[in-house]
């Protein structure tokens, strides 16, 4: 995916991670939560937050800062869960993704979107369809499949060493949720 | 099929039907090999062949209706005693199955191989005896094909002219056919028969149309229309009703010779029916309505269209079960919290409410339980053709015997089972039956058998593949075993053990790998998918005598038994059929065995694993803790927990791709309070931890913490 892809109007929900603004197309949205209790998978790595109950489904969720290789997420008020659909090995998958705060539904134009830059993102540019400008921001557009690919989860495996930690951070976060 | 969507649909659906029939097919052939003379089977392979090409004709497989018109055809002739049924006759056909279920599959018929269907085709007509000419080219050089071979051409839509060529006197029939009110809703066009009809001979139709309702009462999809129809043909009986042999059930058909019609009624249709016109004047058509109504009165009309029962099971497709099902799970999670919350609540109308959604909500479960059981009959009759021709190109005399088809298991389950069997049949054909001479030196009757057994025991469900072959050489699989280092050469092993060596990835005792098996892939994939299934495997084989190896499984994989626990904050569920017994360990108790993790449990030394060091959770521990005894394949083992919380019948819920390679953990459940808990695997868990153990370089924090003494951050002080 890049940014040539882009032809025509689309609608992004735009969220925050830390100071950074960014934006995932809406049409892979499924709902947006407030932060509820997650259950914290053992002997996962430490972007794999856990799972969580939305409405009788078990849904994993991942700290996306971490993801992005920002520090972990801390617990606010503002915290929310975007829950996402995602193409994972070719097979739709729910997927709850962590956000700091959950700004708002934009319409970009192509012309609003210009290709990532190669240098002067802390981000892997491989994760970011474009930039989108608007007013004096810049918009980042997540290519959330791809951040959730398999080959990146697939670190999943054998990765243990973190699990405790992880579960310290779910647990603050649980109390901040109740 | 009014337009492409439909289409599909019902190309679908006929795909549905017609597996079905292959399946059925395939098993007839089978035993019409080993029961020659059954004229029942033969009629049955008939009947299945003839239906696969009129539907197939009728939803546009059309080569593929014309391929089986010629099987068909040599069926007609094994029917009429003209030909004998042969292990050829019936290899061809196999294999001839095989190609239509290539042509009917969603690819398209370009996925069948057409040199081998015209190979299959080639012999099959030197077999039958029938010339080699195209069906296209008329059927008069079919020899001595019958009447009604003939006319089933014509539904393959080959469409040649029958009057002229069966050679019988032309008789004529009077045919009244009044399609029921649902005819058209699937997809026939009764035009099309009709049609089918004039090309059999002469034809004078005469449409009745006395039940069309005014304008604002009719129902488009309706038919209300009814034909009288006066055929002369040479075709026999048969022929005609074969036009009509896939709506019989819906319309009401009579056929009869014109002489024996009512006198008056036959003058009349016959009058009415001379002009041939379709728009005949109403009166004319009123009259021919009303005597032919006295007839069917008197005759009683061959069938009736508006029978009650034709729907007594449905057939629905999977996935909107699995969506039923995955609806009662959270029906039962939130009736579960409505429970908690009017036990909170003290408000008697409330509880009386919630008691009475609690037992609803079990029965619903119970029944959507059910509804996914299905026998396991057709997983097992597909095997008969694996054995079979196994059997054949391993030269080897072989018969599958089954029990228990009937059994029902989960269908998710029965899904899973197709490989496995394969596998340990395969491995049975090949290693475990002798050579048929070998068979005669030891004294063995010359067929081996095999045999596929399931009966339900318990919660779990036993699925038996014996065999009375040479059994397994336990020596050579310990010696191999010894080879590829799995085993100390002085260890001694139980039978059990020994054979549980033959699930080991790659392990093969085959001196040689033949095309059947032997690479030693198999028997890890049994392992593997039974593993999945949290089932277990059983061997027992007696050298000289055979083999049998059992499959325990559970009945579902949608709802388990399990007790609910607690470490800290955090709630698990194990699986209560791995429970043997529940212990307190107090801090005593750990002094006293010196920093070994091992408890003593009435006299014999069970190791413990304590899940609050093994999943890092870092809360103060409790004064008295609980061991909960479990029994896995390597023995039995402690799991160290805080509180034991009760039992709980939970549905799993999976955890989903991301976590697919979480082993310790084989789903998660979701608590009455909305919380949501892991269910562990104690398989697993167990053998995780004794890899650790043994590789001895994963370091867990020390089992310092004291009770009340917080997280703690102690040195690792114990390798686990």
């Amino acid at each position: 995916m890049s940014v040539s892809e882009i032809t025509e109007t689309r609608q992004y929900l735009t969220f925050k991670l830390g100071n950074e603004i960014f934006a995932t197309e809406v049409a892979k949205v499924r709902e947006v939560l407030d932060l509820t209790t997650i259950t914290q998978i053992p002997r996962t790595p430490e972007f794999m937050a856990g799972v969580i109950n939305l409405r009788g489904s078990v849904v994993p969720v991942v700290d996306l800062r971490l993801c992005l290789e920002m520090s972990r997420t801390e617990s606010t008020r503002n915290t929310c869960i975007v829950v996402v659909e995602v193409l994972l090995d070719n097979e739709s998958t729910i997927i709850g993704a962590l956000a700091d705060s959950v700004e708002e539904v934009i319409d970009l134009e192509p012309d609003q979107i210009q290709p990532a830059p190669r240098i002067g993102t802390q981000i892997r540019t491989d994760f970011i369809k474009g930039m989108g400008k608007r007013d004096t921001q810049f918009i980042m557009i997540l290519d959330i499949d791809r951040v959730f690919s398999a080959e990146e989860l697939a670190v999943a495996r054998g990765q243990g060493q973190d699990a405790g930690k992880q579960l310290e951070t779910v647990k603050q976060l649980a109390e901040v949720a109740a | 099929m009014s337009n492409e969507v439909n289409a599909d649909i019902f190309k679908q659906s006929f795909r549905e039907e017609a597996r079905e029939i292959l399946v059925d097919l395939e098993s007839a052939l089978l035993e019409l090999n080993d029961n020659r003379g059954d004229q029942e089977l033969v009629g049955r392979v008939f009947r299945g062949l003839h239906t696969i090409k009129g539907s197939g004709a009728m939803f546009g497989f059309e080569s593929m209706a014309a391929f089986t018109h010629n099987l068909e055809t040599a069926f007609d002739e094994v029917r009429n005693g003209r030909l004998q049924i042969g292990s050829e006759l019936i290899d061809l056909t196999l294999s001839a199955l095989d190609q239509i279920r290539a042509m009917i599959e969603e690819t398209g018929e370009t996925a069948a191989d057409p040199a081998a269907c015209a190979e299959i085709l080639a012999k099959v007509r030197s077999l039958a005896g029938i010339a080699e000419r195209p069906p296209e080219k008329g059927k008069s050089a079919a020899g001595g094909s019958s009447a009604e071979t003939a006319s089933q051409a014509t539904a393959s839509g080959s469409g040649s002219g029958m009057n002229s060529e069966a050679g019988g006197p032309v008789r004529e029939w009077t045919i009244h056919f009044a399609p029921g009110p649902d005819f058209m809703l699937n997809g026939t066009n009764p035009l099309l028969l009709l049609r089918e009809l004039r090309q059999m001979g002469g034809l004078a139709v005469r449409a009745s149309m006395a039940a069309i309702p005014p304008l604002a009462e009719l129902d488009p999809e309706r038919c209300y229309i009814s034909w009288e129809m006066m055929l002369a043909t040479a075709a026999g009986l048969d022929a005609i009703r074969d036009v009509f042999i896939f709506v019989e059930d819906s319309c009401e058909l009579t056929i009869e010779p014109a002489s024996m019609l009512a006198g008056e009624a036959a003058a009349q249709v016959a009058a009415a029916a001379r002009p041939a016109a379709d728009g005949a004047p109403p009166t004319e058509a009123e009259l021919t309505a009303q005597a032919l109504d006295d007839k069917r009165a008197a005759s009683g009309g061959r069938r009736n269209y508006d029978k009650p029962d034709n729907a007594s099971s449905l057939r629905v497709p999977a996935t909107k079960l699995d969506q039923f099902v995955d609806l009662v799970g959270e029906l039962v999670t939130v009736q579960a919290r409505l429970s908690e919350l009017a036990a909170r609540s003290e408000d008697p109308e409330i509880a009386s409410v919630s008691e009475e959604i609690e037992r609803l909500t079990s029965s619903l479960r119970e029944n959507s339980m059910t509804i996914r059981m299905m026998p396991i009959r057709s997983t097992f009759e597909k095997f008969r053709r694996l054995v079979h021709d196994l059997a054949r190109d391993l030269g080897k005399n072989v018969e599958l015997t089954i029990e228990g088809a009937e059994t029902e298991l989960d269908k998710t389950v029965i899904d899973q089972l197709g490989d496995p069997l394969m596998h340990l049949i395969r491995n049975s054909m090949d290693h475990g039956i002798e050579a048929p001479d070998k068979r005669d030196a030891r004294g063995k009757q010359a067929t081996a058998s095999i045999h596929l057994s399931a009966r339900h025991s318990g919660a779990s469900v036993l699925i038996g593949v014996s065999d009375d072959g040479g059994g397994i050489d336990a020596e050579a699989v310990r010696g191999k075993a010894v080879e590829r280092g799995l085993v100390a050469a002085d260890a001694q092993l139980t039978e059990a053990e020994t054979f549980a060596l033959l699930f080991e990835p790659g392990f093969s005792t085959a001196k040689q790998v033949t095309d059947v098996s032997g690479r030693g892939v198999g028997m890890d994939v049994v392992r593997q998918r039974v593993d999945s299934l949290r089932g277990t495997i059983e061997v027992v084989s007696k050298p000289g005598e055979g083999t049998s190896v059992t499959l325990r499984l559970p009945l579902t994989l949608a709802i388990i038994d399990g007790l609910l626990v607690s470490v800290g904050e955090a709630f698990f569920v194990l699986p209560l059929a791995n429970i043997l017994e529940c212990m307190e360990l107090t801090g005593e108790d750990i002094e006293r065995a010196n920093g070994k993790q091992v408890a003593n449990v009435r006299g014999a030394i069970v190791p413990y694993i304590c899940l609050r060091q093994y999943f890092s959770i870092h809360t103060a521990r409790p004064e008295i803790e609980q061991i909960m005894v479990v029994e896995t394949e390597g023995g039995r083992y402690g799991f160290v927990l805080d509180q034991v919380l009760g039992d709980c019948q939970t549905v799993i819920k999976n955890l989903g791709r991301v976590y697919r390679y979480v082993q310790v953990v084989s789903g998660a459940t979701i608590l009455g309070n909305g919380m949501v808990a892991l269910i562990l695997d104690p398989e697993r868990l167990a053998a995780d931890a004794v890899r650790s153990a043994s590789r001895g370089t994963r370091t867990l924090p020390g089992t310092a913490a004291r009770p009340g003494g917080g997280r703690s951050d102690a040195a690792p002080q114990r390798a686990f």
